[in-house]
Formats: C-alpha cells, sequence, structure tokens
C-alpha cells in the first residue's frame, strides 16, 4: 500500500521473480505463483510491459510511449500510475 | 431456451463463421446472455467464446458486461494453465534429466501447439504417457519433487496392476497422470504402446524439446477418450479439440491409416459417433469418404441423438453417473444386476490395494471391504436411492445411457 501512495514517474519497476508472463493471443498474462493473483494486459498494456523491462522505469516508457501513441502526456502518464499502482498492490510487479 | 442457446452456442462454435448471423447475437437478453455463458463454461469453451465473439463484425453485439464476464474466464484459463505449464517444465526437465522418455497427451499439447493459445483451451491435469518398464522409476523421480501418490493408494503396484499412477503436490497444483498404457475400457482394446513409441513425434512443450504421440495416433486418442472413455460426457470441448486438431494437421493426417486402425481394433463405433458429431455440430474438416467408411450399419437417428444428448448433460448432476451404476440399474435380468453389484462390492485384492493403502497380501485388507461399502453408499447412495423411490427422470436418464452403452460396445460388423 505504501508504495502505491509513493508512486511516481521515476519510480523504477520490476517483475519479480515470482510473476510469470505469457503471451494469450494479443494479451499478456501476469500469474504470481506465490499468491494466485493474476492480471491480463490488452495490447497497450502489453506494450508498458515490454518497455518497462527494457526501460525500468516509469519515466522512460512514458517517453516512449509518447512517441508511439497518439494521446496527451498527461492522459498517458495518469494511465500509467494508474495501471502500475494496480499492478503494484497485486503483487505483480515491485519497486525496485 | 435450453434448445436455443444450444444453437447459438453451436452458431459460435462452428467452425465456419459465416455461420453465425450477428442478428441472433442482438435479440440476447441478459437471461440469454447469462445461460450462454453457463453453457459455455460448462463445456469448457468459454474462452472460444470470448475469442469469437470479441472479434468483429459480432464485437458490436455483445454488451460490454457480457465481455467482461467471458474475458474474465479467458483470463482465468490463462492463469491456471500458466501455472500448470510452471508445473509442467520441471516435471519434464527432471525425467529427461535421468534419461526417461515421456510423451505429453492430450491438454497440455493441444492448448500450446494446436490451440496456439494457452487460454482457450482448459485444463484440469496434466497427462504423460512413460514406458511401463520405467514406470516405477518416474515415480521416484516425482516422489522428490514433493509429489504425493493419489492412485494406486499402494505404491508398490506401479505398474503391474491399472493403466497409470496420479499423484499431485500439496497448495493448488494440478494433478499428475503417469500412464504406461493407453486403456480406453475394459471391453476395448488398448492402444499398442509399442507402436505409439515407435510414431511418436518431436514436439516443443513449456519450451522443452519434448515429444508426443504422432499426428493419427494423437487424433485416434483424442477420439477414443470422448467416445469409448467417457461415453461423449465431455461437452462441446471434446468435439471442438476433434476439429481444431484435424485443421491443425489436414495435410499430415494419414486418413487410411486412420481408418484401418479404427476397423482392425473394432473402434469403429465410437471413433464414427464423435467424428460425426465434430463434423455436423462444429464444422470439423473431417473427409466425407472416411465418414462413409466408418459408418457402422446399425446406426439409427435414435443414437446419434442419444450421444448428443449425454454430450450436452455434461457437468449436469446425471453426466456423473458411472458405467456401473448404469449397467446395475438398467432394465434388464436380476442376475446381471447382482452380478454388477457382487463386482462392485467386493473387487479384487489388487483392486482394493488400488483403493486403500492396503498391500494386497494383508488380512487387513478385508476390513477395508466395509470401508469400501461406506464409499459406495456415499458416491452413489442419493442417485441409487433416488433411481428405488421410482424418479422417472432418472430412471429415463439410465435408460438412454444404457441404450447408448449398448450399442457402442456391440461388437462390430466389419
Amino acid at each position: 500500500m505504501e508504495n502505491r501512495l509513493m508512486l511516481t514517474r521515476d519510480a523504477r519497476l520490476q517483475i519479480p521473480e515470482q510473476v510469470v508472463t505469457r503471451q494469450v493471443g494479443d494479451e499478456i498474462v501476469l500469474l504470481n505463483l506465490e499468491s494466485g493473483t493474476y492480471f491480463g494486459l490488452d495490447p497497450v498494456g502489453s506494450r508498458f510491459l515490454e518497455l518497462l523491462e527494457a526501460e525500468g522505469t516509469l519515466a522512460a516508457v512514458l517517453a516512449k510511449m509518447l512517441e508511439e501513441f497518439d494521446v496527451t502526456e498527461a492522459q498517458l502518464e495518469a494511465d500509467l500510475l494508474r495501471l502500475a499502482d494496480e499492478m503494484l498492490a497485486s503483487g505483480l510487479l515491485v519497486t525496485a | 431456451m435450453e434448445k436455443q442457446t444450444r444453437a447459438t452456442l453451436l452458431d459460435c462454435l462452428h467452425r465456419d463463421e459465416s455461420r453465425l448471423d450477428p442478428a441472433a447475437l442482438s435479440v440476447l437478453t441478459d437471461e440469454g446472455w447469462t445461460a450462454l455463458i453457463e453453457m459455455a463454461t460448462r463445456h469448457g469453451v468459454a474462452p472460444l467464446l470470448y475469442q469469437r465473439l470479441k472479434a468483429p463484425p459480432l464485437a458490436g453485439c455483445v454488451p460490454d458486461d457480457v465481455r467482461e464476464r467471458l474475458r474474465g474466464l479467458y483470463l482465468n484459463t490463462a492463469a491456471r494453465n500458466v501455472r500448470l505449464y510452471e508445473e509442467l517444465r520441471p516435471l519434464l526437465l527432471a525425467l529427461h534429466e535421468v534419461g526417461i522418455p515421456v510423451l505429453v497427451l492430450k491438454g497440455a499439447y493441444l492448448a500450446e501447439q494446436v490451440y496456439c493459445n494457452i487460454a482457450l483451451r482448459p485444463m484440469s491435469d496434466i497427462d504423460l504417457l512413460v514406458p511401463a518398464s520405467r514406470a516405477r522409476e518416474v515415480w521416484r523421480v516425482v516422489k522428490d519433487l514433493g509429489y504425493r501418490l493419489i492412485y494406486p493408494a499402494t505404491e508398490t503396484l506401479i505398474p503391474s496392476f491399472g493403466k497409470d499412477f496420479v499423484c499431485q503436490k500439496p497448495n493448488g497444483f494440478a494433478p499428475v497422470e503417469v500412464h504406461w498404457t493407453i486403456k480406453i475400457t475394459d471391453e476395448k482394446d488398448c492402444m499398442d504402446g509399442e507402436e505409439l513409441w515407435q510414431n511418436a513425434q518431436a514436439a516443443c512443450i513449456a519450451e522443452l524439446d519434448t515429444a508426443t504421440l504422432s499426428v493419427e495416433d494423437f487424433l485416434l486418442h483424442l477420439c477414443l477418450h470422448a467416445s469409448y472413455q467417457h461415453e461423449f460426457d465431455f461437452g462441446l470441448r471434446a468435439l471442438y479439440d476433434i476439429a481444431v486438431f484435424i485443421e491443425r494437421f489436414e495435410s499430415e493426417i494419414d486418413w487410411s491409416a486412420l481408418r484401418a486402425r479404427v476397423l482392425h481394433h473394432h473402434w469403429r463405433r465410437g471413433v464414427y459417433l464423435i467424428l460425426y458429431l465434430a463434423s455436423f455440430r462444429i464444422g470439423a474438416a473431417i473427409p466425407v469418404e472416411v465418414l462413409t467408411a466408418l459408418e457402422p450399419a446399425d446406426l439409427s437417428v435414435g443414437v446419434i441423438e442419444q450421444a448428443e444428448r449425454r454430450l450436452f448433460d455434461a457437468g449436469t448432476e446425471t453426466a456423473g453417473m458411472t458405467a456401473n451404476v448404469i449397467s446395475f440399474f438398467r432394465p434388464g435380468r436380476l442376475g446381471d444386476r447382482a452380478r454388477v453389484l457382487w463386482r462392485r462390492l467386493f473387487p479384487s485384492r489388487k483392486e482394493m490395494a488400488y483403493m486403500y493403502p492396503i498391500p494386497p497380501g494383508s488380512w487387513v485388507l478385508y476390513s477395508y471391504y466395509l470401508v469400501r461399502m461406506k464409499d459406495l453408499m456415499r458416491r452413489h447412495g442419493t442417485a441409487a436411492w433416488d433411481l428405488l423411490r421410482g424418479d422417472r427422470e432418472l430412471a429415463e436418464t439410465v435408460r438412454r445411457r444404457a441404450e447408448l452403452r449398448e450399442w457402442l460396445f456391440k461388437p462390430d460388423a466389419q
């Protein structure tokens, strides 16, 4: 919960060891093997995860996605923070 | 309502996508959608329904809440299967490490390599085939990985009795069935072990190079499993497995070899009936000449209807009645019934040791016949009581199932 309140665009996030990801159709499923919690990411969410794994910080992901998608920075930042926040709360991401 | 839901679901799943008129979805009420989702779930095809309905032009006819419910079921299947493959991988690695050959059967191969999307094919267990001579060794390997034996209850029976052992790790892991023969039923030939190994094909499963049955053996196994072994109670998923498998390997299937084996082993009735249903209900691409060549001379509309009814009963209470209960309560001679009852109440010592953790030579085993009676009462007591006090609907179900069974296991006229 603490993670959720402190989350900013400078946050460095990663997928914890106990979480596995798998492509299913055009989505990615993340499953926490310890808790059984799972989450499905649509193609945009999947791109977020792919960039996060490569870049590490939300800020870097935000910059890349702004180049790829037709969306305002404020809107995208709010969406990404909300998504990351939800995934942190589910134990599918952790702060590095 | 049930009939309409069934028709809509069949249209949704049909391999010919043009069969479904989007207008049929537009008129569905909340109640209609709920019935459709429930039926799809019962038949293990809810993820397929989601896949079909999220794509244009149908997507526009599906209410958002319905799409979300279906997506939930799709993701749930995906998550369960991700976990299952995470379990399968170390299992295969451990067996490969000690040089035990293994063939991955059914769902674990189908979901990854045939459906090509593990979210589309629900699975409840892992099925592996190993050589009978290595079965005991396999048990030692999986025991070291933390698995506990479920069947047989007596470890020393592996592999001298039965066709498989079933084991499971605690904490929500899927059961693993390790087979050393593909036995269909007591009445029918097994699939030939030697031949299965000779024909096996390489496959990449759970990111590992391993193996599975040949294309023809796999298809035959699907057909025999759904028809003779489960007597059509596997629901639409069984038909869909067959349809997708044929679509995936259309150019590779040697239909004449398959047909020859079916006739040689007297598997004609079951294989024909399941292929017929897959073809006419789901649109599986089965060559007409294969169906014509396999069609039993005494096939009737009634038999097809019984099989179809049974297929649609999948997941309901009456679907769980075992072949023994059917044999006991079907109309017939008292002597036959008494024989069935005796066999069920007093199985052989080896059968008892398979079910209860007592070596077949122990005298203590006799006391377990009382436990056996109690277990039978617990399992079948309610259905038996309902039948004895004259539940007409149940009696009719038993009669129909007995009829289908009788036709299915009647010797083939070649």
